[in-house]
């Protein structure tokens, strides 16, 4: 036992350790609805196959979990057997194939979404929670496709892992990966998931985001780090600060629990600060709003006592499906929602779609530069129907529970974008009923320079800062070979997140910001000091952020931004900040 | 045809693995087998159709047999309901 040690970069903070267990790339299913006829009988037989293993599998699973956890708990998988068992469910699969040309991989999932649908409609709680039954057997059908597919191919791999289904590791483990995308980040069994090092991968990527969301310890190596640890191996992340330890002697790894525990007594701390406000020294109330998007947090979302939803993405509803969803299924989402946070504000953003995250069912042409083109609220006045949907969505789900909504407009550049959106509300609240505010996001410089043109258009205004530092700076969030450069610290994005907060408040908007800034604590300072009403965040950072918050006043806060303005770099001031926390004896 | 109301008694209503139990039951009859609930109504041979009715604990619902078998059928499909335990 060695102590090797590697220096990493941490995506996620918190000390862990554990054996490392290695994560291989599930297969992915073929996605078509154009299978030509003659190839129709090739899917069915894949379907055919795919739909015997799954139950079978399920029956195993059923067997196995019976005899050494308790019938009880085996029924999970034996209902999934019975429902995919299902004569008519699997017809309905066939008929996709034989008469629309759908790949088998597609049927299964516009079968089991469209029963998952129906499922959500209904009225009682356990008969709703079974749509994700639903949903759960659709993938596991989607992965057998996708091994049988594999194996056709020849390009079948070690089936260490396939994705969604929840059973890897089967162990505690630290989960060693090339890469992860924010599916499989959570298609983990995360309970048993003690932290993630992965060889690529950027602070911001959404894996990032979402690891830190969880309050899963993460860090990014290089690329040679997975021929560097052996499956089994003992790590310990974290220890030290950026360090990943392989092989660590007795004494490292007391070190470590001790360091476990510590964060654990500072969790029951933040903990206590739950039910508080969040209100500086001085008496100044600022609204800690959380980030959302997956149904799936809801419930821990809610349990964390935000004063709202800062952000909820609709992007998630829109991706998870093969076809767009219908303006009736939005509704009962935005719905879900709403009655989520019992009345708390809630911010909707219209779906932010471009060619870097296209839905799979809306072919988007190639673009040069898909950051600077057709997205966001672009691609929506260009989408009419798309539009005009979602936003009667939002509005009936308002009428439906009685709660106002908020309406965010994303990629915004002139006032003439959400004169759009505003008139489209206008003319269907007329109709549809429900109550709407509408606000514009903060996310390029043009809009961050021309808040005041927007008066009396957008009634708030919500600062991205990931895209509005990646537009200041001309700089890709996750371009590894620009290290630091895109940082929301650099005093020029101060700059424009001041003037855009202090030109909204002359104007009468409500002012909050979304990005992953507010989440940092030095990031919240400097946001309390340029009066921002709401700062929105990963839901796991608000315990932290409300420390911050309740150990400041807000004129000292103001004379150290001034400071930092002044200044002539990220790191600057940045560190300006740490110090001035540290010496508060505020956070870690 | 003959048909009879029931009131659902078990506390999970018909979830997935009792209405699994009454699809393989009617499955052993010829009739026609169909669950009312309101204004909804599933045929009690296909499991999913019958999930989707949403039959909660204290449902008032009514069994439809129609075909030669159809008295046999009613009998069974009741004492099974009857007879559901958690």
């Amino acid at each position: 036992m060695d102590d090797l040690r590697i220096e990493v970069r941490t995506l996620s903070p918190g000390v862990a350790c554990g054996p490392a267990v290695f994560a291989e790339r599930a297969p992915v299913a073929r996605e078509r609805k154009d299978i030509p006829e003659s190839d129709r009988p090739g899917e069915r037989t894949v379907l055919g196959s795919a739909l015997a293993r799954s139950i079978e599998e399920l029956k195993g699973l059923a067997a196995q979990v019976g005899a050494d956890l308790g019938k009880d708990k085996a029924e999970i998988f034996e209902s999934h057997a019975d429902i995919l068992d299902d004569e008519e469910f699997q017809g309905d699969m066939y008929r996709l194939i034989d008469d629309e040309g759908y790949s088998a991989a597609v049927a299964v999932c516009e079968v089991a979404e469209k029963n998952a649908l129906e499922m959500e409609g209904l009225e009682d709680e356990y008969f709703r929670a079974r749509a994700d039954d639903f949903r759960d057997i659709g993938k596991r059908v989607v992965s057998h496709i996708a091994h049988i597919e594999a194996r056709a191919n020849g390009t079948a791999r070690n089936e260490t892992f396939s994705g969604g289904q929840k059973r890897f590791p089967v162990t505690p483990s630290i989960v060693v990966a090339p890469s992860l995308s924010p599916s499989e980040t959570v298609s983990f069994c995360l309970s048993n998931v003690l932290g993630f090092v992965v060889a690529s991968g950027g602070t911001n990527s959404h894996a990032a985001i979402l690891a830190r969301s969880l309050g899963i310890p993460a860090v990014v190596a290089t690329a040679d780090i997975l021929s560097r640890i052996e499956c089994g191996a003992r790590l310990v992340l974290n220890l030290e600060r950026d360090t990943l330890i392989i092989h660590p002697c007795e004494e490292t790894l007391n070190l470590a629990e001790r360091a476990k525990a510590a964060e654990r007594r500072r969790r029951e701390r933040l903990a206590e600060l739950a039910c508080l406000p969040a209100e500086t020294l001085c008496g100044r109330r600022i609204g800690l709003y959380a980030n959302a998007g997956n149904m799936k947090d809801l419930p821990s979302i809610a349990a964390s006592n935000p004063d709202g939803i800062g952000l909820f993405r609709t992007e998630f509803l829109f991706m998870e499906q093969t076809v767009f969803p219908t303006e009736a299924a939005q509704a009962v989402h935005y719905k879900r929602v709403l009655d989520s946070m019992n009345g708390k504000p809630v911010v909707f953003r219209l779906l932010d779609i471009g060619g870097d995250k296209p839905l799979p069912y809306a072919p988007h042409p190639k673009e040069n530069n898909p950051f600077l083109g057709w997205r966001g609220i672009r691609y929506l006045i260009d989408n009419p129907d798309i539009l005009i949907s979602q936003v009667r969505a939002m509005l009936s789900a308002s009428a439906a529970s009685g709660r106002k909504v908020r309406i965010m407009v994303p990629m915004v550049c002139s006032p003439s974008e959400m004169r759009v959106v505003r008139d489209i509300i206008e003319r269907e609240c007329a109709e549809l009923g429900g109550e709407a505010m509408v606000g514009m996001m903060v996310e390029t410089p043009a809009a961050a320079m021309t808040v005041p043109a927007f008066k009396g258009i957008s009634d708030f205004i919500s600062i991205g800062s990931n895209d509005l530092t990646q537009y200041t700076l001309a700089a890709d969030r996750e371009n590894e070979l620009l290290g630091n450069l895109y940082s929301e610290f650099h005093p020029g994005v101060l700059a424009l997140m001041r003037k855009a907060a202090n030109d909204a408040r002359d104007c009468g908007m409500e002012t909050g910001i979304c990005g992953e800034f507010a989440s940092t604590p030095e990031g919240a300072l400097y946001l309390a000091a340029m009066g921002f009403d709401e700062l929105s965040m990963s839901y796991g950072a608000i315990p932290a952020i409300k420390e911050i918050i309740r150990g400041i006043r807000i004129d000292e806060a103001e004379r150290l931004l001034d400071e930092a303005l002044a200044m002539r770099s990220a790191a600057e001031t940045r560190k300006l900040a740490r110090d001035f926390i540290d010496q508060k004896g505020l956070g870690a | 045809m003959v048909e009879k109301e029931l009131l659902i008694a078990n506390p999970s209503g018909l979830h997935t693995r009792p209405a699994k139990k009454i699809v393989d039951e009617a499955k052993k009859f010829a009739s026609e087998i169909t669950i009312v609930k309101g204004t909804l109504s599933g045929n009690a041979k296909n499991l999913i159709k019958l999930m989707k009715l949403g039959i909660t604990m204290g449902t008032a619902i009514t069994i439809r047999c129609d075909g030669e078998d159809e008295s046999v059928a009613l009998e069974a499909i009741e004492a099974l309901i009857a007879g559901l335990s958690e």
